[in-house]
Order: C-alpha cells, then sequence, then structure tokens
C-alpha cells in the first residue's frame, strides 16, 4: 500500500473537493408567477415549480419531433399557436397519417384546469397527461425508454436536463423529468389580452353590438334574449371546467353514445357522454368544434343550441331551446370574437424555440 | 443554594405555567356536518329517480346544491348564546348522490378541533354570506368552494342550484329542461336551530336533512308550477324568495350520532 493513515484521509479530500469542483450544475433559477387580474389562482405542483431553465427546456421538448416514433410528429403539431393551440382538424392526425379519435383541445390557459385534463378528464395533472400522447398509437406511437434514450444522447439536452432540474448523469432523464418540463411550459400558455380582457380592463370599449352580445352571452339582463351560454362558459376561463353532455350526440339511451367520454374514465353510466367543457377563449380561431369536430362554424354551434340539443337523460337542463332573433345571434357571434387574443397568437414565448 | 428566593420564584412560575395549561387545554375532535337529502320521504337521487310532484307531475333531478356559511355551535353563557364556529363556507351538492348507499352517507363536511362538550343549538346560513359574497373566485386556490358557482357580471354567488327534468304529464318522458338558481344578498337565510346537542369521542356527526320537496313547495299549498315557469336565474324576484325562504324551512336538525 502506497498510503496508509493520514495519508488515505488526505487523498480521500483531495478527490471529493476535485469532484465537487467539476460539479458546474446550479440550481435552477426560480420563475415567480403572477395569475393575470380576474384569473383564478394557478396550482402549481410544490413538486414542479417554475423555473426559467424547465419553462425553456419544456418549450424545446413541445416543438420537438424526436418525441415520436419516426421523428415526424411534436406535441406542436397537434397544437398551433395560430390556432390557439390546436389543429384544425376534427381528429388530430399523428405519426404516419393515423387517424386520432378526438379533436385536440386548446391549451389557451391549461394551467388552470385543476380537476383533469383531456376532452374526457382522465388524467389528473399536465405532468400526468404529458405520459399520454408519446405512448399513444395514433398520436406519436413511441415508448418513453426510447424517447429517453434518445434525449440521453444528445450532449444539448443534457446540459438543459442539468441546468432544469439538476440531474447528475445522462441516464438520470426520464418521462417523469420530460413530462415536468413539459407541464412547466404549457402553464405559461396564457391567454389575457383579447379585446373582452382589455374591456374588462377598461383599457377599451365594446361596440354596441359587441356590448349586446355580452349582455345576451350571461344573460345579463331581463330585458334582453336568453342565451344559457354562461352557466357552463364562465369567465374569465369560458369553461366552468366541468363534463357535460350538451345533447350533440342523439342516441336512445345512455349506454348508447360512441365515445362514452367521461363515462369510460369512472364507469358511472350516467357519465356517458359527457365531455370537457371547453374554453370559448380564442373560439373563433380553433374550429371546428365538440370533440368530434362535428360543426365546422359558429353558426353551427349556435343552431345547435338554440334547437335545444338531443334529448337524452343526462343532457345538461340549461341546453334548451332557445329563442334568439337574427340580431342576438349575429352579436353573439361578435361578442364571441371579442374572445380572439392575438397578442397571445404572437407571443414569442410560445413560438417554436427550434427555428431561427 | 446562592439564591434561594430567585429559585423559589423560578419554581413557583413553572408550576403556575403548568396549572395554567391544565385549565386551559380543550379537548377537541374531529366532526362531521352530514347533509342528507330526500324528496318528501324517499331519499333524494340525482338521475337514478322520479318523483311525484304536484298537479300530476313527475320530476328528475340532475342537480341539488347549495352554500352554508358561518356555520356554528350556540353554547349558552349566562343570558347570551356564544357560538363556536366550525364553518366559513361549504357546498352541500348532491350531484354526486346517485344512489341509496351514496344517499344513506349524504353530503359530507369534515371539520377538525371542534371542542367536546354541551351545546345548545346550531346555526346555518344558508347561501353565501354577505361578507363572503363580496369576493370572488379570483380570491381563492382551487380545489375551494367558492372558486366558481360565480356570476361575473352581477358580482355574486349562486346561493343555489336546482336543475332537473319534469314530466308534465306525470309519464316518464322527462322532457321539460328545469333550472333555477338563486344568489343576490336579499336571498341569504338564517337558520338558528335550538336543541341540546352534546358533542363526545361517539357523537360528533351532526346530522341534517334536506328536503327538496319542501324548497319546492310551501306549507300553504303554493308550489313552482313548472307548467307555468321553467327557468329562472333571480330575474323573478318572488321565485327567488319563494325557494329561499322554503330552502331555510326545508333543513331539519337530527339527532346527533
Amino acid at each position: 500500500m502506497f498510503l496508509r493513515g493520514a495519508g488515505r484521509v488526505v487523498l480521500l479530500l483531495v478527490v471529493l473537493s476535485l469532484w465537487i469542483g467539476c460539479d458546474t450544475s446550479r440550481a435552477p433559477t426560480p420563475l415567480s408567477w403572477v395569475d393575470p387580474p380576474g384569473f383564478p389562482k394557478m396550482v402549481i405542483p410544490t413538486d414542479n415549480p417554475f423555473t426559467q431553465e424547465g419553462v425553456a427546456l419544456g418549450r424545446r421538448l413541445f416543438y420537438d419531433p424526436g418525441l415520436s416514433a419516426d421523428s415526424t410528429i411534436s406535441c406542436a403539431d397537434c397544437h398551433l399557436q395560430a390556432r390557439a393551440f390546436t389543429d384544425g382538424r376534427p381528429q388530430s392526425v399523428g405519426i404516419s397519417q393515423r387517424i386520432g379519435t378526438r379533436s385536440a383541445p386548446s391549451l389557451a390557459n391549461v394551467g388552470y384546469y385543476y380537476n383533469g385534463l383531456f376532452w374526457d378528464g382522465r388524467s389528473p395533472s399536465l405532468e400526468e397527461q404529458a405520459l399520454h400522447p408519446v405512448r399513444d398509437f395514433k398520436e406519436m406511437g413511441f415508448t418513453w425508454t426510447q424517447v429517453a434514450s434518445r434525449l440521453q444522447q444528445q450532449p444539448r439536452y443534457v446540459r438543459w436536463f442539468k441546468d432544469a432540474f439538476g440531474i447528475r448523469r445522462a441516464g438520470d432523464i426520464d418521462s417523469l423529468y420530460i413530462a415536468r418540463a413539459l407541464a412547466q411550459f404549457q402553464r405559461t400558455i396564457v391567454s389575457k389580452d383579447s379585446k373582452f380582457d382589455q374591456v374588462m380592463r377598461q383599457e377599451k370599449e365594446f361596440s354596441a353590438e359587441e356590448k349586446r352580445g355580452w349582455t345576451i352571452f350571461f344573460d345579463a339582463s331581463p330585458e334582453m334574449s336568453v342565451s344559457e351560454c354562461n352557466h357552463c362558459h364562465v369567465d374569465p376561463l369560458f369553461t366552468n371546467l366541468a363534463f357535460e353532455n350538451n345533447g350533440i350526440q342523439r342516441v336512445q339511451s345512455l349506454d348508447d353514445f360512441s365515445d362514452l367520454g367521461l363515462g369510460a374514465v369512472h364507469g358511472n353510466r350516467y357519465d356517458n357522454g359527457k365531455f370537457r367543457v371547453p374554453t370559448l377563449r380564442n373560439i373563433a380561431l380553433t374550429a371546428p368544434y365538440m370533440h368530434d369536430g362535428r360543426f365546422n362554424t359558429l353558426e353551427e354551434v349556435l343552431a345547435h343550441y338554440i334547437g335545444g340539443g338531443n334529448p337524452a337523460e343526462n343532457l345538461n337542463p340549461n341546453v334548451r331551446k332557445l329563442y334568439l332573433s337574427e340580431q342576438d345571434k349575429s352579436d353573439i357571434l361578435r361578442f364571441l370574437q371579442t374572445l380572439t387574443d392575438s397578442v397571445f397568437i404572437q407571443n414569442r414565448a410560445y413560438k417554436n424555440p427550434w427555428l431561427p | 443554594m446562592r439564591y434561594p428566593v430567585l429559585c423559589l420564584l423560578a419554581f413557583t412560575l413553572a408550576v403556575l405555567s403548568c396549572d395554567q395549561d391544565k385549565v386551559t387545554a380543550v379537548q377537541k375532535t374531529d366532526v362531521t356536518l352530514q347533509f342528507q337529502g330526500v324528496f318528501g320521504a324517499r331519499p333524494l337521487l340525482m338521475y337514478a329517480d322520479q318523483y311525484a310532484y304536484e298537479a300530476g307531475m313527475n320530476v328528475k333531478l340532475q342537480l341539488f346544491q347549495f352554500y352554508v356559511s358561518d356555520v356554528a355551535l350556540l353554547k349558552q353563557n349566562g343570558n347570551t348564546l356564544d357560538t363556536v364556529k366550525l364553518l366559513d363556507i361549504g357546498l352541500v351538492s348532491f350531484k354526486d348522490i346517485q344512489n341509496s348507499a351514496q344517499a344513506a352517507t349524504g353530503v359530507q363536511l369534515n371539520l377538525k378541533d371542534v371542542p367536546l362538550g354541551s351545546y345548545n343549538g346550531v346555526y346555518l346560513g344558508i347561501g353565501v354570506s354577505p361578507v363572503l359574497n363580496a369576493t370572488s373566485p379570483a380570491d381563492y386556490t382551487p380545489p375551494h368552494p367558492l372558486d366558481g358557482n360565480y356570476w361575473s357580471w352581477a358580482r355574486g354567488y349562486i346561493f343555489s342550484k336546482i336543475e332537473g327534468n319534469a314530466a308534465f304529464d306525470g309519464s316518464s318522458q322527462f322532457n321539460a329542461p328545469l333550472t333555477f338558481h338563486i344568489g343576490e344578498n336579499q336571498f341569504y337565510r338564517e337558520k338558528t336551530i335550538l336543541q341540546p346537542i352534546g358533542i363526545d369521542e361517539s357523537h360528533k356527526t351532526l346530522s341534517f336533512r334536506v328536503d327538496l320537496r319542501r324548497v319546492l313547495v310551501g306549507t300553504d299549498g303554493k308550489f313552482l308550477d313548472f307548467r307555468q315557469v321553467t327557468q329562472d336565474h333571480t330575474v323573478n324576484k318572488d321565485i327567488a324568495r319563494f325557494l329561499s325562504d322554503n330552502l331555510k324551512e326545508a333543513i331539519s336538525f337530527e339527532p346527533i350520532k
């Protein structure tokens, strides 16, 4: 033995100090979050707080087609910023042109959805939700082991994961870290600067038609027509985050829905045919409408609700025949246009970071 | 001993402070507020049952909910009643009560650290108290009872909701949707029930019975006639008053379990 006693201790200390000195990872930079005025408080998991590095990494992953089996599909292919993070299709299209089951929902303000994600609410959090599309045969058709392996082989990703989560080595990159980064980025996707918001902040005023549409939408005047919209489409998110049967499917019984929605998640027959009430923010940009994209225009949507929907044991009673004039309809549509947020769809913080 | 007086003083203080702890220590327990819904004599179920109503009509329910505010136990203190606050706000929603087992369990609100003892009654605010009704969902982190059920344009909460369907002809064709939503401070109601209540480790469920039929039907023969009205959201103040007055009467207190 070359070294004994104190010599061994000294050598150990030297090795330790070298090792610590070489570890260049720093704690990620905390990002404070401020909810827009009037918005609810966003629920941010304590084990996945916002950090600058985490959000930046999540954005890179969101736009990286390397998360799909054939490297052709990224999250952003079904959630396009220009369409308020929808894709304009009745059903989304995955790798190898595989047709999905439902229409891609908007991600606007998705960080505020605390009671389940997806049209059927099957996922409890953005972190858990992010795990689904990669391993869905119709979407990205890959495995998390393969995704992690692919990222582990890219030094830049290893560096970014170290910066975001303080991992020690490439092999530490796994689905949980990837999902956490994606969740952090998605929580930043907030639409809050539509004309509606500006009016609420008293920075602008509605036109006469928009104001009338607002009044009918919110059933805010006993002197005007009733639209019942606001029971489900509650501001500022323009969804009450509930799951409802809005009568778009004609069925003989609750067992006959072609897509059971929430009912398939919990096995409760009375939830069959119920889907998440979608946000109406940027609604003019997110056609086609409903979970199956059956309506191409907002006029068709309005016509559906005016008709009172198809009867069913669990049809939401707020969906009932409406008596709206042509002027009423026109004004409601004018009001809905005020929910378009051009700042949101051009926000550089949400754009593809891989593009020059 | 160099400082006998100081030592004696310290010892006395220590003994006194220990004694003080013993005097002020109050035994506490977890208490459940239980609300069991009925429609007349039958358990209230959403979706799964239908009920005979007035004038030959039948009804089926999908939603019945209301807020309770400032729930407190009352304790006699000389000539006054002191209150022991149990709850600032709670949402009593029968939405998920869809079978008899769920109906037996009822809607439960769990409360921590309620002092054991004998009380003389219980107080309920029915609706959202004016103080809390001046807040908005933006003031709360979900999930919270007050994170929804809010009319932004009216700056106030919806105190109660009744939603379902009616069959005018008494059949099983429930094709008349019913929705009644009540809000506004003027329709907030307060209820005091004076009745001996002893809370100990084997009696800690405060159980209330809520009769939805009584909400819809008054004692004087008046009832909400669905052939005349199937929807109102506190536009018709007479309906809002009728329903909120009735809701107060529809809540009764059961013997403590």
